[in-house]
């Protein structure tokens, strides 16, 4: 933890900002790709039996 | 139903994350599931401009395709800010609050009711109001018995799905629905910013479009993560005894002091009147039509047209209403003095009471205030990029990508605790010896 303010607000370690901006844009993106690829899927798999 | 939540809670933490997962892309299959009677034709047509806005991203685009889970999770969110809001008016309610596990467990299934009853309603109401203009195909009171069902089923289902990820304990089961509705567009997303800044340029401007946009993401999550995870101490001196070695500990107070709560009730209100004007297009004309364009985040920040810009300023006003709204629901300063009292603990300079009740009461404002200012800051400035460049709405635009990065962090700093206890936990079972992979005996 570093205290950069005036308000007494403190903020987190350089270093472990890096690490969870890392894994939340991985998340994101990662996750983001296969809920898409599920989504897409099952719409195509649908459109198949039901036309 | 409490042996299997006890269960759950005590599951190994790779269950757990396995679990969540199939359960997101059940959901998103939930989503394009089609209702035989929904006519494609109408909803091509209907829905076209529905799909970029904010709304329609919390709901996963499941209202463009009208499928099992049309409403999502909307009516849940809706029953949420109706009866917190109910707290104010019902002393019971309030009260209920603070009974403690079993006064919030009958709360919640209050909330969870009245989202059942509202799910009911808001399929009704589709299926009755859109099905007479073309959206059921045939239109008669049998189709529109059975869309009633199927869409209050879907919604009660997300409902109840989102409790039961709770039981696991790694965040809200309601944030993680929404989280996966959010980031299952993002592909749809890169795919239009592709279209937009980096298919029709030169191979130069195609690599500095792309940096450009990577780097506005980037920058975004960077902000985002910051201020979730940024806080104020508030020193605690304790007596000698309890405290151990330290007789100063720090209180953490978070500078997003009530979470997306806040951003998501003022999102979902501010889309309310679109949503109406779906439903009744003469609000489209007139004032009405005026204030309906106002309001929705798409239309903002254009020089043409300043008038919408009043929209900014609601919405400013509406997120500070529910940030403090929300302190005052969830924070209880009285208390939170008389505990510290009780275990012999004050902050220093600050007499024990009364006035360390004032002055918490005062400080957690204070810093909520300014984590409002900073996270709306944040919210408008990604807003504004996305209308002036002429993209409009994406899934990870404003609010949404406050939803997103929260979860991930929650969920983050949820599963490094537990596996820290799971490690102490093993410790203490082998003697107080970490037994290493390998290791000689």
């Amino acid at each position: 933890m570093k205290n950069f303010s005036k308000l007494g607000i403190v903020f987190q370690k350089r270093d472990e900002i890096i690490k969870l901006t890392a894994i939340t844009a991985a998340c994101i993106v990662g996750l983001g790709t296969i809920l898409y690829m599920a989504d897409t899927g099952a719409a195509a798999v649908f459109s198949l039996l039901f036309t | 139903m409490i042996n299997l939540k006890r269960k759950m809670k005590t599951m190994d933490l790779k269950a757990k994350i396995l679990i969540i997962f199939f359960v997101m892309i059940l959901i998103r299959i939930g989503t394009v599931v089609p209702i035989p009677f929904v006519s494609k034709d109408y909803l091509q047509t209907a829905f076209a401009g529905f799909g970029s806005s904010f709304f329609s991203t919390l709901l996963g685009g499941s209202t463009s395709t009208m499928s099992l889970f049309a409403l999502s999770i909307s009516p849940y969110i809706t029953a949420s800010i109706v009866v917190q809001m109910m707290t104010v008016v019902i002393p019971k309610l309030e009260q209920m609050q603070k009974d403690g596990k079993t006064g919030q467990d009958r709360y919640r299934k209050i909330i969870t009711a009245t989202g059942i009853l509202f799910s009911f309603v808001q399929a009704f109401l589709m299926a009755w109001g859109l099905g007479s203009r073309g959206l059921l195909d045939p239109y008669n009171i049998w189709t529109v018995i059975a869309a009633t069902a199927i869409w209050t089923i879907g919604a009660s289902l997300l409902i109840y799905i989102g409790e039961m990820l709770d039981n696991f304990q790694l965040g809200s089961g309601i944030s993680m629905i929404l989280f996966c509705n959010i980031v299952s567009q993002i592909p749809t997303d890169i795919a239009k910013l592709y279209e937009m800044f980096i298919a029709p340029s030169g191979i130069a401007f195609k690599i500095l479009n792309a940096v450009l946009i990577l780097l506005v993401f980037m920058v975004s999550v960077v902000a985002t993560v910051v201020l979730l995870t940024a806080s104020k101490n508030i020193p605690i001196r304790m007596s000698g005894k309890i405290a151990g070695n330290s007789p100063v500990q720090d209180m953490p107070i978070p500078l997003v002091t009530c979470s997306i709560m806040p951003y998501i009730f003022a999102s979902t209100l501010f889309s309310i009147p679109s949503i109406l004007a779906m439903f009744i297009p003469r609000l489209n004309n007139g004032i009405a039509g005026k204030i309906v364009a106002s309001l929705s985040s798409t239309n903002w920040f254009y020089i043409n047209h300043p008038v919408r810009n009043l929209g900014v300023v609601l919405f400013i006003a509406l997120t500070v209403f529910f940030t403090l709204f929300y302190i005052d629901f969830s924070f209880n300063p009285v208390e939170i003095a008389e505990n510290l009292k009780k275990q012999g603990a004050f902050v220093p300079g600050i007499r024990p009471g009364a006035p360390t009740a004032e002055y918490l009461s005062k400080v957690i404002r204070r810093v909520a205030m300014y984590g409002n200012a900073f996270v709306v800051t944040l919210i408008l400035a990604l807003t504004a990029i996305c209308n002036i460049t002429g993209i409009g709405s994406l899934s990870l635009s404003g609010t949404s990508l406050i939803i997103a990065v929260s979860v991930v962090n929650d969920m983050y700093s949820r599963i490094k605790a537990e596996m820290k206890a799971n490690a102490r936990a093993k410790k203490s079972v082998y003697g107080g010896v970490l037994v290493k992979k390998g290791a000689k005996a």
